[in-house]
């Protein structure tokens, strides 16, 4: 079987237990204004361009057989002409690596090669395999399999989801998956359709539905300035994972690590009108969290 | 920590290196008054004069006493090894960038009427006198470093249990009992009693070198009451114990270590004296105080003066020295934990001690080592994986599965390799048995790929230094053969040179102080530095493994395998420093996979150069019968070849750096993070690199935040030792602490990083080191 991946990171420390390689597969349903993965968006594989690295040899138009490529007045690739090219020649052809493909097919057996490279840190350190994205469940077959066969190959797995897919999506990873990080982005429906697209009522029912379920949930909730960073936003969400029977939440501190990749996938973002929170004003969420009864902190 | 050692540390943090020209004098004289001597006798005399002449002092709040120079962190000079770079530098010394010195002008005009009558006379002109043909060109191109050229030779662990345990008295009747055994019906004993005798002299020497302290102290005593009273009268009370007898006390214990530590020293200016098994020889006594009911934190103070005594030792390198080994680096490596002859485990308090106050100091010094095996106690695990996260680049990590077994494999017995220490900065190394002449020097294996690929011209100085093996080349194979035939010529070259600094040392500066301490000297008669050791090898290192493996890799595929360019046209590129060629440079650097990506046919072809690299310098045979034993650690020797070495295939212009460590990916070349750096390296022959393999992995301290960061430090190293892996450490620190401390280094007087085998202070490093550093891959964790 094979799938669509932007990434294949090893030795990730933050998402999950241990010491993990976490794979990124392509596809989301929301687009959330603040997104540090843009590339992560769309189906389909996707060319990066880094103006920096780019030595203006040519070289990428020269072998785009579409004619997707201009060199004036400003570098562009018409991503409209080239989402269904199979060859990516013009990354190949890129020695300096200023193009690079978001997004590349593999087989489960390929990914899975690669997973269990590191098995000797995942047994010292309890660490594993983590499927994140994009929304690793818009290629749910495939995200099935991957966890599946982790699973036979003695690999703790982690899936981390934002719940707007669904139910049956979900329920068919519930065999094969050691811990949910699951994100909760806001619990009014309305500002979250605004800025995410997401349906409130249909991710955190599903939330609820997996935890009844007995899967083991860390609750995590990303901290964008002027969505959902006041204290009572915070804390309506850390309810909902209260009453969700969810104890362990995870803050994500808002970065701005994302913003050049707009600029290589030729979109602009939105800037965001208000300034992240301090690191101590974060450390009050993180209280306040735990002052309700949650075992709060840092992710 | 105490307040006591947080005040002499602070106050060792803002002493200046300086230049002390008490020694030189003191050598000066006693060999016009010893002239007649023979050498063994002639060093004894001398040695014997120092410890009666030299300035001594006693620091203010100290506990643990014996100074090298007139002041702390001073260097005194060794006049007997080399005078012309002194003599040269001499107006320099307080104006270089890297490992500045300063100088009294009053010190200037003294060694300037001094030094210029040693020349001719040193061990370095002597050895000069005795290179093969060759050496000179093939050193001139820094094909190889000979690195110990200027300086004694240092780098080894001696059996300081011995002294703790017997005490002088001890060893000075073993002397002299077998000095009675001597017999004129056999000629070799003229000889033989010649050795003795400068033992006896040496040994006596210490002595009073310790009576001269008890008596400062007493006499300070004096002018206080209370308790720094007490505590100089402990202080002459116990130095007229120790090293004459068995040591009772911790601080005895220690006392006794630091004399022997500091006279080897004093005798001879070589680096990397390293203390060995520390926390197994000091444990009886410390067991003891503690059974007396003395005070855990009156021990672990003593400790800490210990600790601050290791950084005052200095040494004077010549300017390109001070670039290879920036920010003072004295590498003495003291080693905690490990097994005994059964493979127990041997953790102690002292171990776990060592780490804490490691941790709590932040000083370059001592070395702090850690043995690591599967039964290791985790207590031990968490103190080293704590010092690490303090971000001096300590401990380093050594894995005993893969080093016992190396040691076995050159000749010792289980219980000996069971016993391992470590030298200097990744030496594998039986304490009190062995002369490993660990600075036998680094190959360039960069610059012997560029003489491989230009018929045996060093393309930067257009001299022939190599043989002529050819320009054009059937196939990837015969290139590589071509490569062999290059490298063996130069390790030739090298084995000789060698040779030649080992005779001259042997010839005009035994040391028979080391000699007292290292089995079978004693007993064959014979000194160290002729053969006296039970175990010789001759150590040399490579520099810049992974480069060549890349570009091997590079020139395969692209000159043989795809032919999109042929010799000529790389030369051409090579040639250029790639001015004119960055997009080929970039399909070189890019388009063939790299060296530390757990990559098979990258890591298959640094395999293989490593591995070829050591199978044939082992053919090589040293003085005292040494046989070769290499290994791939080059320290910061990569910083020095930075000009000298030309563009090479794996799309490395002129002006960077070759990889730095001895094992660790090329700089930025590692892009799948440690695990797979680290998967890449295991992959490597640990077992024929027997003197050592060295990875550098830099963190940010994200990736080790928390309890969690501790355990995955843990997980990290257990997996990676795990594969068969000698040797890792960690730099945690980020990068932006490193710039600012570029810009504003009066903020960070006590930043210490890790440069390679060792930890310095950063802002006593040069913009190329600092810049290193900064750019050698960081893995943040994801």
């Amino acid at each position: 079987m094979k799938g669509i991946v932007f990434d294949i990171q090893r030795f990730c420390v933050h998402d999950g237990p241990g010491i993990r390689t976490t794979l990124f597969l392509k596809g989301c349903p929301l687009h959330c204004d603040w997104c540090c993965n843009p590339e992560s968006q769309r189906r389909f594989p996707q060319p990066l361009y880094d103006e920096a690295k780019c030595i203006g040899c040519g070289s990428c138009a020269e072998v785009c057989t579409r004619g997707a490529i201009s060199l004036k007045p400003a570098y562009h690739i018409a991503v409209k002409i080239c989402r269904d090219c199979e060859s990516h020649a013009c990354v190949e052809e890129c020695y300096g690596e200023a193009l690079s493909l978001a997004g590349r097919t593999y087989t489960v057996e390929e990914l899975l090669e690669t997973v269990e490279r590191d098995q000797g840190f995942y047994q010292f350190s309890k660490g594993g395999l983590t499927l994140s994205g994009g929304e690793a469940l818009m290629q749910t077959d495939f995200a099935v399999e991957l966890l599946r066969q982790s699973k036979e190959r003695g690999i703790h797995t982690a899936l981390e989801t934002c719940s707007a897919c669904p139910w049956e999506s979900i329920r068919r990873t519930i065999p094969y998956v050691d811990v949910y990080l699951c994100d909760v982005k806001h619990t009014d429906p309305e500002k979250l359709k605004a800025e995410t697209g997401g349906n409130a009522e249909e991710i955190l029912g599903h939330i609820r539905k997996l935890r009844k379920s007995g899967a083991y949930i860390i609750g995590r909730i990303p901290v964008i300035p002027g969505f959902n960073d006041k204290a009572e936003e915070i804390a309506a969400i850390g309810r909902f994972f209260l009453e969700s029977d969810i104890g362990e939440v995870q803050l994500l501190a808002f970065h701005r690590m994302g913003e050049p990749k707009y600029r290589k996938i030729f979109r602009e973002q939105r800037p965001r009108k208000r300034q992240a929170l301090t690191g101590e004003e974060m450390q009050e969420r993180v209280e306040l969290l735990q002052a309700l009864g949650l075992q709060a902190s840092m992710g | 920590m105490e307040e006591r050692v947080s005040r002499l540390r602070m106050k060792n943090l803002n002493q200046q290196p300086e230049i002390c020209s008490e020694r030189a004098v003191l050598v000066t004289e006693a060999y016009e008054e010893f002239r007649a001597l023979p050498p063994p006798l002639l060093r004894a005399r001398t040695f014997e004069k120092l410890m009666k002449e030299m300035t001594i002092w006693i620091g203010e709040e100290e506990l643990i006493v014996g100074n090298q120079a007139e002041k702390p962190k001073g260097s005194p000079l060794y006049p007997e090894y080399s005078v012309d770079w002194i003599l040269k530098e001499l107006y320099t010394f307080d104006k270089r960038e890297a490992g500045r010195y300063f100088i009294t002008e009053e010190n200037q005009e003294l060694l300037q009427e001094l030094l210029p009558q040693w020349q001719g006379r040193t061990t370095k002109d002597r050895a000069l006198a005795l290179l093969p043909p060759g050496a000179r060109e093939a050193m001139d191109s820094q094909a190889f470093l000979l690195s110990p050229l200027s300086c004694g030779l240092g780098h080894i662990s001696v059996n300081y249990e011995r002294l703790i345990e017997y005490g002088l008295t001890g060893i000075l009747d073993e002397i002299r009992e077998r000095m009675e055994q001597c017999s004129y019906k056999r000629p070799e004993d003229v000889e033989r009693h010649m050795f003795y005798e400068s033992c006896e002299i040496v040994c006596r020497g210490m002595l009073t070198f310790a009576e001269r302290f008890a008596d400062l102290a007493q006499e300070q005593s004096r002018q206080y009451a209370g308790k720094r009273r007490a505590e100089l009268e402990e202080i002459a009370r116990v130095c007229r114990r120790v090293p004459r007898y068995r040591a009772e006390t911790f601080q005895e214990a220690l006392q006794s270590f630091w004399f022997l530590h500091l006279c080897l020293q004093i005798d001879s200016n070589g680096h990397s004296m390293s203390p060995g098994r520390f926390d197994q020889y000091t444990y009886r006594c410390y067991r003891q105080d503690l059974e007396a009911g003395k005070n855990p934190a009156e021990l672990e103070e003593l400790l800490g003066c210990l600790w601050i005594k290791f950084a005052e030792i200095g040494k004077l390198r010549d300017a390109l020295g001070s670039l290879a080994f920036g920010g003072y680096p004295m590498f003495q490596n003291l080693i905690v934990g490990g097994t005994d002859s059964h493979g127990r485990d041997v953790t102690n308090e002292v171990s776990l001690l060592c780490c804490k106050v490691t941790a709590e100091l932040k000083l370059s010094q001592p070395s702090l080592s850690v043995r690591w095996h599967k039964d290791c106690d985790e207590r031990l695990k968490r103190a080293a994986a704590q010092v690490a996260r303090s971000g001096i680049g300590m401990p380093a990590y050594f894995n005993d599965e893969a080093i016992v077994p190396i040691l076995r494999k050159i000749g010792c017995s289980q219980e000996e390799a069971r016993n391992y220490c470590e030298v200097g900065c990744v030496e594998p190394h039986v304490a009190g048995k062995m002369e490993g002449m660990y600075s036998s020097g680094f190959t360039n294996l960069c610059k012997i790929l560029e003489i491989t690929i230009f018929n045996g011209t060093d393309p930067v100085r257009n001299q022939k230094i190599g043989l002529e093996t050819g320009e054009k080349f059937e196939d990837f194979e015969s290139f590589y053969q071509a490569y062999l035939k290059q490298q063996d010529y130069i390790m030739g070259i090298h084995a000789a040179s060698v040779n030649a600094v080992e005779y001259a040392h042997s010839t005009m500066c035994p040391t028979p102080l080391v000699s007292c301490f290292v089995d079978d000297c004693l007993e064959k008669g014979v000194d160290v530095r002729c053969g006296g050791a039970h175990y010789n090898y001759t150590s040399p290192n490579a520099v810049g493994l992974a480069n060549l493996g890349d570009a091997m890799l590079a020139v395969k595929r692209k000159v043989f395998e795809e032919k999109k360019y042929t010799m000529d046209q790389l030369r051409q590129m090579l040639l250029a420093d790639f001015q004119g060629y960055e997009r080929e440079r970039l399909e070189l650097l890019h388009s063939v996979p790299k060296f530390g990506n757990d990559d098979p046919k990258a890591d298959a072809m640094t395999r293989r150069a490593g591995e070829d690299y050591c199978r044939q310098f082992k053919e090589y045979r040293g003085y005292r019968g040494a046989s070769f034993q290499p290994g791939l650690q080059s320290i910061s020797a990569h910083a020095l070849f930075v000009g000298s070495l030309g563009a090479t295939p794996d799309g490395r212009t002129r002006a960077m750096l070759v990889s730095d460590g001895g094992v660790s990916p090329a700089q930025g070349r590692d892009k799948k993070g440690p695990t797979a750096a680290m998967l890449s390296v295991a992959g490597l022959n640990h077992r024929e690199a027997t003197n050592g393999a060295l990875l550098n992995v830099k963190f940010h301290p994200s990736a080790v935040k928390g309890e969690e960061g501790l355990a995955n430090l843990c997980a990290l190293t257990d997996a990676f030792f795990r594969q068969g892996a000698q040797h890792v450490q960690y730099n945690i620190v980020d990068s932006e602490t490193l710039r600012d401390a570029q810009k504003h280094p009066e903020n960070y007087r006590d930043l210490v990083v890790r440069v390679a085998g060792f930890s310095v202070l950063f802002t006593t490093l040069d913009a190329v080191l600092q810049n290193d550093i900064i750019e050698r891959t960081q893995h943040s964790g994801i």
